[in-house]
């Protein structure tokens, strides 16, 4: 499939077939999806595709990159060795006819092989008049080839028809070259989407441990049932859906609500699949399993959004799907006049001027209008720390006009932080992170790494205690220290003397010193830092943003008002992100998602545009087109305007890629004939072929200096 | 010499007991292991002890610690 409209086709005529109620083809996965009443059905959709011209494989994971670059090179060889024939030192070598037949020969397999999928566009739209950029280089070469051939294999017959006695085989060869090599750079310009899955189901664990009459059996997760007892050890994952029913602990559940600080659970809470139990054994009964379970509704809805994402018609496609009529009606009608207004021989000249508008109106720059400025400008991004994957993303981000936000890891930093510090010295701050050293709360490493900023010393405890649910009780350096929340001070009768306002949001930690209350610190996740210019930046530019959080609506208010965002929706759980991208293409809006987590992995799958936090999860980069490698915001104002001006680069590129061919075609018709002058000289169409190419790939260049 | 009591959670058995007493036989600071069972208990004693990577190495095997004394 070369194009968003064979996708298309296929879906079409495959749903035709009775029996087929859904049919879903996915060309960036290069990938079709039907369902079907029974198997048989497979049979007839196989012929089906094959009828259509397209070859289906059902071991999906055959690459032929590095073959691409083989054959470019095979073929540009070729071609430059014809040229010499034709026009170089190798010219005079031998009589003209063998000359031709060796160009004849070097020809061949440039034509028929490497060009191959250029040829079957040609069949195909002789069969349903359904045209691409690949059916333009069809037609051009292969009139080119056939035309040629006839007269370096035929030479009476063709003279005694009378037609011009000249040979297009260096054009079909270097058409076919730059062309296949701007395919093979789109290509590898285009990051393979296929990952993200993968990286989802290695979230999911393979085994269990199964609670059966006191024993514990390690099972496969499929053989777990629901009303299973499991028991999940430190560090593991919670194979299925369930509820706790012994132990407690906390659990890592960054994967669906993006919260980067674990949550403690107890009997009766509920817990997830793919979550991972962080430091006491827990015991769990099973209540969803398979498809059923949170992490596979994830996981399906990525798959599902991905392979029913509408993919656009690239650009340079659309262009040629209304070039290609007009050039065939333009080279019919240059026969039609010569038959009937021509001098004699009415065949010969018919027939010669017909393809040689066919030949000229090939434009081989135009194979590289699209693919060279996505090079420079993905090349130019990546420098700038943004990974672009491919041209399509570029072509998609130019018309976006909702951008909608995950906040922690993305507009915040993502990480817990101590963000204000309420009388608490140096000194008695490093006692606290030598404390909390020991402890394996999540926001102890907060303390420990604010301790460190500092650059203190850190010492060992003499005694640790860990009080669940409330925090710590420890003595160092002759002092016994008391930290935790309220509740633990309250429980050793510390009164918090001080009044303090609460303007931060985040977890409030108390500290009491020989049971006498000291301060407190605030932890919580802080705003990055060039935020607010980037939100402003794009809503100058009519932007609408929007922050879709699953944290709660005080901190989601308070983050939005930090950053200058108006709207927002607070408490949401993954598939209602999702729900949310779908709900603004819906009202006809373009929409890009940018997160981090697991968790935006369907919002990311859905959108038009996703970009993905470099520090981010694989699922959430592996899902997305843009990657911004440092996390940093102000990149996606750089990215929208890297991609609109390549956009118009792009534009003006299939301009400069059809203007000189257009300008020849009245020449290659044989307008000038009119006025006693030539017809048009195969010089000319290797002229053109250089012009353009030249004037492309320099205008694509230009795309160095935008950012 | 110095002495460190931890308190670990997840010792229910004997092979827990050894699990913890061959763990920590290779580390030649250490002279002396204890383990008790009901208490949930292991005391340490050695020199150059120190408690934070003693407590890594619980954890590496896979249990918790939920407090400790410097003896």
């Amino acid at each position: 499939m070369s194009c968003a409209s064979c996708a298309m086709q296929i879906e079409n005529e495959v749903s035709k077939i009775s029996g087929v109620s859904k049919s879903n083809v996915n060309y960036a996965l290069k990938t079709a999806q039907f369902e079907i009443k029974d198997l048989s059905l497979k049979e007839l959709i196989n012929k089906k595709i094959i009828e259509l011209g397209y070859h289906y494989n059902t071991n999906r994971d055959i690459e032929e990159k590095a073959d691409h670059f083989k054959k470019f090179l095979i073929a540009i060889t070729l071609s430059i060795i014809i040229f010499l024939f034709e026009m170089g030192p190798l010219k005079a070598l031998v009589s003209q006819r063998v000359n031709w037949l060796i160009q004849l020969v070097l020809a061949f397999p440039v034509w028929i092989w490497i060009g191959l999928k250029f040829q079957k566009s040609l069949y195909l739209f002789l069969k349903s008049f359904h045209s691409n950029m690949n059916t333009l280089i069809g037609l051009g070469t292969t009139s080119a080839y056939v035309y040629s051939s006839f007269i370096t294999l035929l030479p009476e017959l063709s003279i005694s028809i009378g037609l011009t006695q000249k040979v297009y085989f260096e054009a079909v060869g270097f058409i076919i070259s730059f062309v296949f090599l701007g395919q093979y750079l789109e290509e590898k310009a285009k990051k393979k989407t296929k990952e993200a899955l993968n990286a989802l189901f290695q979230l999911s664990s393979k085994k269990a441990n199964k609670l059966e009459n006191g024993d514990i059996k390690s099972i496969n997760i499929e053989k777990i049932k629901v009303g299973d007892n499991l028991r999940v050890l430190p560090g593991e994952k919670f194979a299925v859906d369930g509820v706790v029913i012994k132990g407690s602990s906390n659990v890592d559940e960054s994967m669906i609500t993006g919260e980067p600080i674990p949550v403690p659970k107890n009997i009766g809470d509920k817990v997830y699949s793919g979550t991972i139990n962080e430091h006491s054994v827990i015991d769990f009964k099973a209540q969803k399993i398979g498809s059923d379970t949170f992490l596979n509704k994830i996981i399906a809805y990525v798959e599902k959004a991905q392979s029913s994402k509408p993919e656009i018609q690239k650009f340079a496609d659309k262009v040629s799907s209304i070039f290609t009529p007009i050039v065939i009606f333009i080279s019919i009608l240059t026969f039609l006049v010569w038959f009937f207004a021509g001098p004699d021989p009415i065949w010969g000249y018919s027939i010669s001027n017909m393809i040689a508008v066919l030949v000229i109106a090939c434009p081989c720059a135009l194979g590289l209008a699209t693919p060279t400025a996505v090079v420079v400008a993905t090349g130019r991004a990546s420098l700038k720390g943004l990974l672009i994957g491919g041209g399509e993303v570029i072509e998609k981000a130019e018309s976006i006009d909702t951008i909608i936000f995950d906040k922690t890891g993305t507009l915040t930093e993502g990480k817990p932080q101590v963000i204000a510090n309420y009388d608490i010295s140096d000194e008695i701050l490093s006692d606290i992170a030598s404390i909390e050293q020991f402890s394996e709360h999540s926001l102890s490493q907060a303390i420990i790494n604010y301790a460190k900023e500092k650059n203190l010393e850190l010492d060992e405890p003499d005694s640790f205690n860990i009080v669940k649910g409330k925090g710590i009780e420890a003595s160092i350096n002759q002092r016994n220290y008391l930290i935790g929340n309220n509740k633990l001070l309250l429980e050793n009768n510390v009164i918090v003397s001080k009044s303090f306002e609460i303007v931060d949001i985040g977890s409030y930690v108390f500290v009491a010193v020989n049971n006498e209350y000291q301060g407190l610190f605030v932890i919580g996740d802080k705003v990055k830092e060039d935020v607010k210019d980037t939100i402003s930046t794009l809503k100058e530019k009519g932007i609408q943003c929007w922050m879709v959080t699953g944290d709660n609506e005080e901190v989601a208010k308070n983050v939005c008002k930090k950053v200058g965002i108006d709207f927002y929706m607070a408490g949401v759980l993954p598939v209602d992100k999702a729900s949310k991208v779908e709900q603004f293409q819906k009202e006809g809006r373009k929409v890009a998602m940018i997160g981090d987590g697991i968790n935006d992995a369907p919002a990311l799958a859905r959108a038009d545009l996703s970009m993905a936090m470099g520090q981010g999860t694989d699922v959430a980069i592996n899902t997305s087109d843009v990657i911004i490698v440092k996390g940093d915001l102000n990149k996606i104002n750089d990215f929208l305007i890297l991609a609109k001006e390549s956009m118009k680069i792009i534009r003006q590129n299939l301009f400069l890629s059809m203007i000189y061919n257009s300008l020849l075609i009245p020449i290659a018709a044989g307008v000038l004939y009119l006025f006693n002058g030539p017809l048009m000289p195969p010089i000319l169409a290797s002229i053109a072929m250089a012009l353009s190419s030249i004037s492309v790939v320099s205008n694509s260049l230009r795309i160095k200096r935008l950012i | 010499m110095k002495s460190f009591e931890f308190d670990i959670e997840g010792i229910n058995c004997k092979s827990c007991v050894s699990k913890i007493e061959n763990h920590f036989k290779d580390n030649l600071n250490i002279t002396n292991i204890e383990v008790s069972i009901e208490n949930k208990r292991v005391v340490l004693s050695g020199e150059n002890l120190k408690g934070l990577s003693l407590k890594n190495s619980f954890e590496e095997i896979g249990f918790s610690v939920t407090g400790f004394k410097l003896q």
